[in-house]
């Protein structure tokens, strides 16, 4: 029981109920959350896992859409192309935007994180047809345009993750290093970058992560490919996300299946890029006790 | 260096400033955006002797110090007027960059703070690879002597290698000490070096200072009275009269006579303890 000394609080079972019910919603809303997400994530893996084997990932599709068999080489090939060509152009853009923001700032620094927000904002699909209006109207579909499409996607984002990670070197570094006699430029490159390292590490895989599964900027863009493993990135081209979408439409059931193998071959992608990310993310905690 | 073209404000005794090794601080005034902070200080700190600022927080000592390697600057909005002169050259002579003046005049600030991502011995040489053209063979040598006279070099003569986070608060601001000596300035600026330290490893920072002053100009803010007794052969002592109002110097002199038999009768309240 209560010691006398406390004052008994009023109405103590109405504080203990409310308690009782937002503590209730709160778990009801993360079992919600967890459960559509466990959801979809088993489902594709059941559908996926009956159809998905070491010849699925080693073949490309039938020349016939209605056809059994096959798989979805080319455009696992196509995606890491695609993709890896947008990450060389977005990741040096993003990571030299985000160090101007923060390690020299300026007056148009403002104005630069406004529009690097806003272009967070934008649609995919936006962005594929504004490359399809600009580059693909001169110099047609290929992988290239896909990746500027996807560049464009992932470059607002790695620009605001390398800005969050450099902030969070400390300011005593900065003038640890310049108290030593250094210029602006080695600070930046030599005490800031690395201490920042693993965070912009961890932000870049996620990105590319992101990118492996946009569909919508490569449907005006790389187009597509079923035909053959094509590696030359001026042609258009094959990618994982566009497969899924293409063969998940036909209608045939043999299509679906390799669509489904497709998602899950995407998630398990995915899910290693992340595992990666968050082994660069440890790292950065142990390396800032 | 070269000496500053500019000519001396006829106020000044330049010749004095001149002949003497060491820093002279001439009726230096600072400025954060429109609030002033430091006002009128005028403070000549000699070579191979300590120089203690004493004085109350927020009285602007940080500031004086930060306005002699050009740190001060580097805060949006910060402006001074008045001379910094060291060793008889102007710092803010219009010819000299900032980088060379902060490479001359190294600086330890209040928190240890060695860079994470580097072990003992870069972190020890780092100033030397970013500031100076060394020669790569002579880094562990240079490496070494800093960290001799740091008194360190025990601690970590057999872990060199290992991340400097690894040291405790006391080894990482020796090691921070041995950075800045590792670039060989003329002037150490130290800011309450200790603030962030126990006893036994303030003790240990004390010692140290008293053993590389000889060779350098040191000058030391520390809100600790006892330390600038221990550690310091002339104190200055600032405060400010309100809250708002600019930092200024009330008193400057030989610790003993600060200390001892203080000229100004709100040195004498703030040393012996009845304010601040």
């Amino acid at each position: 029981m209560m010691a006398p000394s406390f004052r008994p609080l009023p109405s103590l079972r109405r504080r203990r109920a409310k308690n009782a019910v937002l503590t209730g919603l709160l778990v009801s809303a993360i079992a919600i959350a967890i459960g559509v997400l466990s959801w979809v994530l088993l489902f594709v893996a059941i559908q996926g896992f009956s159809a998905i084997s070491p010849s699925f990932l080693a073949s490309n599709p039938p020349g016939n859409p209605s056809a059994a068999g096959g798989g979805f080489f080319n455009g696992i090939v196509g995606s890491f192309i695609v993709v890896g060509i947008a990450a060389v152009i977005a990741m040096p853009l993003g990571i030299g935007a985000a160090i101007y923001l923060v390690e020299y700032g300026g007056r148009l620094a403002g104005a630069i994180r406004f529009v690097n927000d806003v272009l967070i904002g934008i649609p995919t699909i936006v962005t594929g047809a504004f490359v399809y209006a600009i580059w693909v109207t001169r110099f047609g579909f290929s992988g290239f345009a896909g990746s500027l499409a996807l560049a464009v996607v992932i470059l607002p984002l790695v620009t605001r993750t390398t800005e969050e990670m450099l902030r969070l070197v400390p300011n005593e570094l900065r003038e640890g290093s310049l108290a030593l006699g250094a210029t602006r430029s080695q600070t930046v490159l030599r005490i800031c970058l690395p201490a920042a390292l693993p965070g912009i590490i961890t932000g870049g895989m996620l990105a590319v992560a992101r990118a492996m599964g946009e569909t919508a900027p490569l449907l005006l863009t790389a187009l597509g490919n079923e035909l053959f493993t094509e590696l030359n990135p001026l042609n258009r081209m094959e990618t994982l996300s566009l497969q899924i979408f293409n063969n998940a439409f036909t209608g045939f059931q043999q299509a679906q299946a390799r669509a489904w193998a497709g998602a899950l071959t995407l998630i398990a992608i995915v899910l290693i890029l992340t595992v990666v990310a968050r082994f660069f993310g440890r790292r950065v905690r142990t390396a800032n006790p | 260096m070269t000496a500053s073209p500019e000519a001396p404000p006829p106020d000044v005794d330049t010749a004095a400033a001149k002949s003497s090794l060491g820093l002279s601080v001439q009726r230096l005034d600072a400025w954060f955006g429109a609030h002033q902070v430091v006002s009128g200080v005028t403070v000549d700190a000699p070579h191979g002797k300590v120089t203690a600022l004493i004085g109350p927080s927020g009285c602007g000592k940080s500031t004086v110090l930060r306005c002699v390697n050009r740190m001060h600057e580097l805060v949006p909005g910060a402006r001074r007027a008045g001379r910094v002169l060291f060793n008889g050259v102007d710092v803010y002579d219009p010819a000299i960059d900032a980088g060379s003046v902060r490479s001359e005049i190294g600086m330890v600030f209040q928190r240890p703070n060695p860079f994470p991502t580097k072990s003992i011995f870069e972190n020890a040489i780092i100033g030397v690879r970013m500031s100076r053209r060394a020669n790569p063979r002579q880094l562990p040598e240079i490496a070494e002597t800093a960290l001799r006279r740091a008194q360190l070099w025990d601690e970590v003569k057999d872990r060199l290698n290992k991340p400097a986070v690894s040291l405790s608060g006391g080894q990482q601001q020796r090691l921070c000490i041995a950075r800045a000596i590792a670039v060989d300035p003329a002037l150490l600026l130290m800011d309450e070096p200790c603030s962030a330290l126990d006893p036994i490893a303030t003790f240990k920072i004390e010692e140290l200072i008293r053993s590389i002053a000889d060779r350098y100009t040191v000058v030391i803010v520390t809100h600790n009275m006892q330390q600038a007794t221990r550690v310091s052969d002339y104190t200055g002592f600032m405060t400010i009269e309100r809250a708002g109002e600019p930092g200024r110097l009330l008193e400057f002199g030989a610790t003993t006579q600060v200390f001892g038999a203080p000229v100004n009768p709100a040195t004498e309240a703030y040393v012996s303890g009845r304010v601040g």
